[in-house]
C-alpha cells in the first residue's frame, strides 16, 4: 500500500492543468471539495449576472432604448469578469492548498463591485431621466 | 456532486433563454455556438455520471475518475460563452 505522499504524485499523472497538478502533493479532499463549491458560487454569480442582462436587455423599461442597452452589456460584462473569477480563482486555490502556500488574491472583486455600483447608478438614474 | 449537477441545469437553462434571446436579434448563426455550448454540456452530464459510480483505488480506470481541471475549464468556458453570447446579441440589436 503506498503511503498518502506517493499515492498523490502517481495520480497527479495526467491530470489537467499541469501548472496546478505538476506540483506539490494532494491535499486534504474536503479542501479540494471547499475549493470546487466556491467555483461552482462563482459561476452561479455569473448566471445571476447573465440573467440580470438578460433580463435587462428583454423588458420593456421606462428608460432610453440605448441606456437599456449598455447596462445589459454592463452586466453580462460583469458575468464574463466572474466567470474568469471562477476557473482563476479554482487554479490558485488548488495549487496553493498543493504547495501549502497562502492563497491567491483574489483580483477580480474590486473590478466586479466597481463595474456593478456604476451599473446601479446608471440604472437608477436612467430610470429617474425618463 | 448536487452542486454541479444543478449548475449544469441552470447553465442548461442559460443556454435555452440566451439562444432564444440571440435568435432574434443575431438570427440563425446563433445555431452554432448553441450547439457547442449544448455539447459541452453533454460532456460535463457524462463527467458527472461517470464519477458518480464507485470505484476501488485498485482499479485501472480509478485515476481517470480522479477531479481534476478538466470540467472547472468547460464549465466556466460554457458561462463565459453566455455572456459573450448576450453581449452579442445586444450589439447586435445597437447596431441595427
Amino acid at each position: 500500500m503506498p503511503d498518502r505522499a506517493g499515492m498523490g504524485s502517481r495520480r497527479s499523472a495526467g491530470r489537467f492543468p499541469n501548472s496546478v497538478y505538476g506540483v506539490g502533493e494532494e491535499p486534504d479532499p474536503r479542501f479540494s471539495l471547499a475549493n470546487e463549491r466556491t467555483f461552482l458560487a462563482w459561476i452561479r454569480t455569473t448566471l445571476a449576472l447573465l440573467a440580470g442582462a438578460a433580463a435587462v436587455d428583454a423588458l420593456d423599461l421606462p428608460m432610453p432604448q440605448t441606456a437599456q442597452h449598455t447596462i445589459a452589456i454592463a452586466l453580462a460584462l460583469a458575468g464574463l469578469l466572474s466567470a474568469v473569477q471562477a476557473w482563476r480563482g479554482w487554479a490558485g486555490t488548488e495549487r496553493a492548498m498543493r504547495t501549502d502556500s497562502p492563497m491567491p488574491r483574489n483580483r477580480t472583486l474590486l473590478p466586479l463591485v466597481a463595474l456593478l455600483c456604476v451599473v446601479a447608478v446608471a440604472f437608477v438614474v436612467a430610470s429617474v431621466a425618463a | 456532486m448536487l452542486a454541479w449537477r444543478r449548475t449544469t441545469l441552470a447553465l442548461a437553462i442559460a443556454t435555452l433563454v440566451i439562444s432564444r434571446l440571440t435568435f432574434t436579434s443575431v438570427g440563425a448563426s446563433t445555431l452554432v455556438p448553441t450547439l457547442l455550448i449544448g455539447a459541452g454540456l453533454l460532456w460535463v452530464g457524462v463527467v458527472l455520471s461517470r464519477r458518480r459510480g464507485v470505484a476501488h483505488p485498485e482499479d485501472p480506470y480509478f485515476d481517470s475518475l480522479l477531479p481534476d481541471g478538466r470540467l472547472p475549464l468547460v464549465v466556466a468556458l460554457i458561462a463565459a460563452g453566455l455572456c459573450v453570447g448576450e453581449i452579442a446579441g445586444v450589439v447586435a440589436q445597437l447596431v441595427r
